[in-house]
């Protein structure tokens, strides 16, 4: 069966004992949370991935999908988190296959405990499990290690302590999806603002028995990049060369189909690709 | 800190015996003009067999500064060289030369140090400085002449045994306009007029400060040049 | 000058290394005593100003300790308010050391101008910092340092090493703003438009700045270190120094 490949294992053991350090994973120091309401339930979780003190993405996505109600979101190593939904998402879709029965998130939550619990704490994934299934709303807490929690609201990460201030002052039993899905923005917005590790924007998924999923990908957007003061744009020929050939439009078409897009010509590259935010 | 017993009428004994030593010592004239400052000493060669060379009144503190003495030599010995361990740590703090005025400050403060130590205090000096100095330097406010103990500022000073005649002489010639020559002249003049022995290039000594080449002592050549102009201006 | 230490040699090293030895068998008990406490400064001079400017805000670890807590101090001034003061002194690392530091240089520059009548000159203060660090050679202050004024900007490394420079940034952004600086203050990699071809292209010449465009790129190099790195954001402190005084200034930085 294809698994992990323990074959570097001993030649890295040996590097690590004379002293070379270990590669390091992108870790979404996260601020994740998630709350039931009375008819279902909501996620959210913020958008940043950090490598050490270094932003790698200012709008990551951190909500992952298992089955059309039930959604994770993942904190801790970004590989584990995405590599483990992707994962459970699999076989819960085989499972529900085979059973003939919509997924129930119990199940799904005990096919992920039980996979991170083999594995020790060594995958790194902190998740929080949401859906509606025929029982119906489940929202749940997996720790890496294999340990799991069944609350009516929940937060992960390293802004967990910023959010959970949030539900402990302001949670109520009885909220309405507004009032849930608020809540969530909040409870994420406290760890953007003071959980270095999180930060940038608000995603926010909505399960409801009956309804679609919703799935609000940048729901706030708390942290718009301020405007730069200077243009830096280049004058062409600011670069130097050493020599040049000139590919003409004609010469690419004996390989490849080429399609003329419209917009601004004048827009530097740099300009354009810069999607994010 | 308690200092020297006041005997009577307020008076410290102790400090009026450090100035007769004073007074006794030969004497050391400062002339400070536009251009810089030139300072004499006679030498006092009591015996046909004192190396003349060897008597050394006019030490440098610093690259920009210089001092001629009278009195105790020893005593002098110890107040020449706190002021130069004070300008090389101010260099080094600072990266610059140490003004004049606080060459003269530092050693104001080292001469004042003496009197009976109270019981956390370091122990101090049991008397006064029996040394008076001169102290010749050009900074950033151009030359200047500071006799020590009195932290005032001089055009021209005279100290030592000769000091109250040289200092009237002073007081007559001395004008803002002298140019370094003339001050060198001036400084002579008035060392032969108080001098016991007939003044010649042995038995004084000349030195100078500049803002182009800071302190200079006379060598025998310029000494032989400064005591013949000296002669041909008479 | 070399720097002795730099901010990069405390992170974690990039890459593999085979010359370190293996770890001591023995553990060893240690008393680390600083802590980081983020943050970015950098320092622009031109031809009749300089420009210190630095974040405001302090972190240990995850956590942000305050949204302002302003790491330029004002050197040798009158009162509290720094007024009359003619020298800037910013440090970053480890706040308790940076503070510590000011007070003591403060303290320094006024005595000096009791003991000397006159106020102290930028050199003999860049002087007077080195010997104080030097002083701690085996029990070093904190990280990175620098300060300037008069037109003059001087960084140090933490043991005293120090340079007179055009412009500097320090602290846990330097790595993301010194490449800009290169680039758009000493013109590195950019070269005159048709000069000529292959090796004979001319490279632009840097030209000094007037102080709209370094208040600029200042204010350009902080909302975008504030994009990229965790520890960097709250406020913007910009400090001008020019012959009339010294102008202090706040903006609002992102605050994620």
């Amino acid at each position: 069966m294809p698994g992990f490949d323990f074959s570097n294992y001993n030649r890295n053991a040996a590097l690590h004992a004379k002293g070379v350090p270990l590669p390091k994973a992108t870790s979404t120091g996260t601020t994740i949370v998630g709350c039931i309401y009375d008819k279902g339930v909501v996620i959210a979780a913020d958008t940043r991935a950090t490598v050490g003190p270094i932003v790698a993405d200012k709008n990551c996505e951190k909500l992952h999908y298992i089955a059309p109600k039930i959604w994770c979101a993942g904190a801790g190593t970004a590989a584990d988190t995405e590599f483990t939904t992707a994962l459970i998402s699999s076989n819960i879709e085989l499972h529900s296959l085979s059973t003939g029965r919509d997924p129930r998130v119990i199940t799904c939550m005990t096919m992920l405990k039980q996979h991170l619990f083999r594995y020790q704490g060594h995958i790194g994934a902190y998740l929080v499990v949401a859906g509606v299934d025929p029982t119906g709303v489940g929202l749940y807490t997996v720790h890496a290690h294999g340990s799991t929690d069944k609350l009516p609201y929940v937060t992960m990460g390293s802004g967990s302590l910023a959010a959970m201030s949030v539900f402990e002052s302001t949670w109520q039993p009885d909220l309405d999806r507004e009032g849930a899905i608020s809540l969530c923005a909040e409870a994420i917005k406290a760890g953007i603002f003071n959980d270095l590790g999180s930060g940038s924007n608000v995603d926010v998924c909505v399960i409801e028995k009956d309804k679609p999923t919703q799935l609000l990908r940048n729901y706030e957007k708390p942290n718009p990049r301020g405007e730069k003061e200077r243009n830096y744009r280049f004058p062409k020929g600011t670069t130097a060369w050493l020599n040049q050939r000139v590919i003409s439009k004609e010469d690419m078409k004996k390989y490849v189909t080429i399609e003329t897009l419209s917009g601004d010509g004048n827009l530097a590259v740099g300009e354009q690709m810069d999607v994010d935010v | 800190m308690f200092i020297a017993r006041s005997e009577y009428e307020g008076r410290l004994f102790q400090v009026e015996y450090s100035l007769e030593a004073i007074k006794l010592g030969s004497t050391a004239i400062g002339v400070a003009t536009s251009e810089g400052v030139i300072l004499g000493v006679e030498k006092r060669v009591t015996s046909t067999l004192l190396e003349a060379s060897s008597v050394e009144k006019i030490v440098e503190i610093d690259q920009h500064i210089g001092c001629a003495m009278s009195g105790l030599q020893a005593d002098a010995r110890n107040l020449v060289e706190h002021a130069r361990v004070e300008c090389q740590n101010h260099a080094f703090h600072y990266a610059e030369p140490l003004r004049v005025e606080s060459t003269t400050q530092a050693i104001c403060d080292l001469a004042l140090r003496f009197g009976e130590s109270g019981d956390d205090e370091e122990s101090v000096m049991s008397r006064p400085f029996g040394v008076a100095l001169l102290i010749a330097g050009c900074d950033e406010d151009g030359p200047q002449l500071y006799p020590s103990g009195t932290f005032y500022r001089y055009d021209a000073k005279a100290i030592g045994s000769g000091s109250e005649g040289a200092q009237a002489e002073l007081q007559n010639e001395y004008h803002r306009s002298l140019t370094l020559p003339e001050a060198e002249t001036l400084v002579l003049k008035t060392l032969k007029q108080v001098m016991e022995e007939k003044l010649d290039s042995k038995n004084v000594q000349l030195a100078s400060v500049t803002k182009e080449k800071g302190f200079r002592i006379y060598n025998d050549e310029d000494m032989g040049r400064a005591v013949a102009q000296l002669g041909g201006n008479q | 000058m070399t720097m002795l230490l730099n901010h990069a040699s405390h992170g974690d090293g990039i890459g593999y290394s085979f010359a370190q030895p293996t770890a001591a068998p023995v553990q060893q008990h240690s008393f680390y005593p600083y802590t980081d406490n983020g943050g970015s400064t950098l320092g622009i001079t031109g031809s009749d100003f300089a420009i210190l400017a630095g974040d405001t805000r302090s972190t240990s670890g995850y956590n942000i300790n305050s949204r302002m807590a302003p790491k330029v101090f004002k050197i040798g001034g009158d009162d509290e308010t720094g007024e009359g003061a003619q020298i800037v002194l910013s440090v970053v690392g480890f706040a308790a050391d940076g503070n510590a530091l000011k007070e003591r240089l403060d303290n320094i520059v006024k005595m000096y101008k009791y003991k000397h009548g006159k106020p102290m000159s930028v050199s003999a203060c860049a002087q007077r910092l080195s010997t104080i660090l030097y002083e701690k050679r085996f029990f070093p202050i904190t990280y990175t340092r620098f300060w300037e004024g008069k037109g003059a900007l001087y960084s140090y490394d933490p043991v005293g090493s120090y340079e007179r420079e055009q412009c500097r940034a320090a602290g846990a952004a330097s790595s993301l703003i010194t490449p800009f600086l290169d680039n758009q203050v000493n013109f590195k990699n950019q070269y005159v438009p048709g000069s000529g071809e292959g090796h004979a292209l001319e490279p632009k010449k840097a030209e000094p700045l007037s102080r709209s465009t370094a208040e600029g790129l200042v204010r350009d190099a902080f909302t975008s270190a504030v994009e990229r790195h965790i520890e960097v954001g709250d406020y913007l402190q910009l400090v001008t120094i020019t012959k009339d005084g010294i102008e202090e200034a706040f903006q609002p930085l992102k605050k994620d």
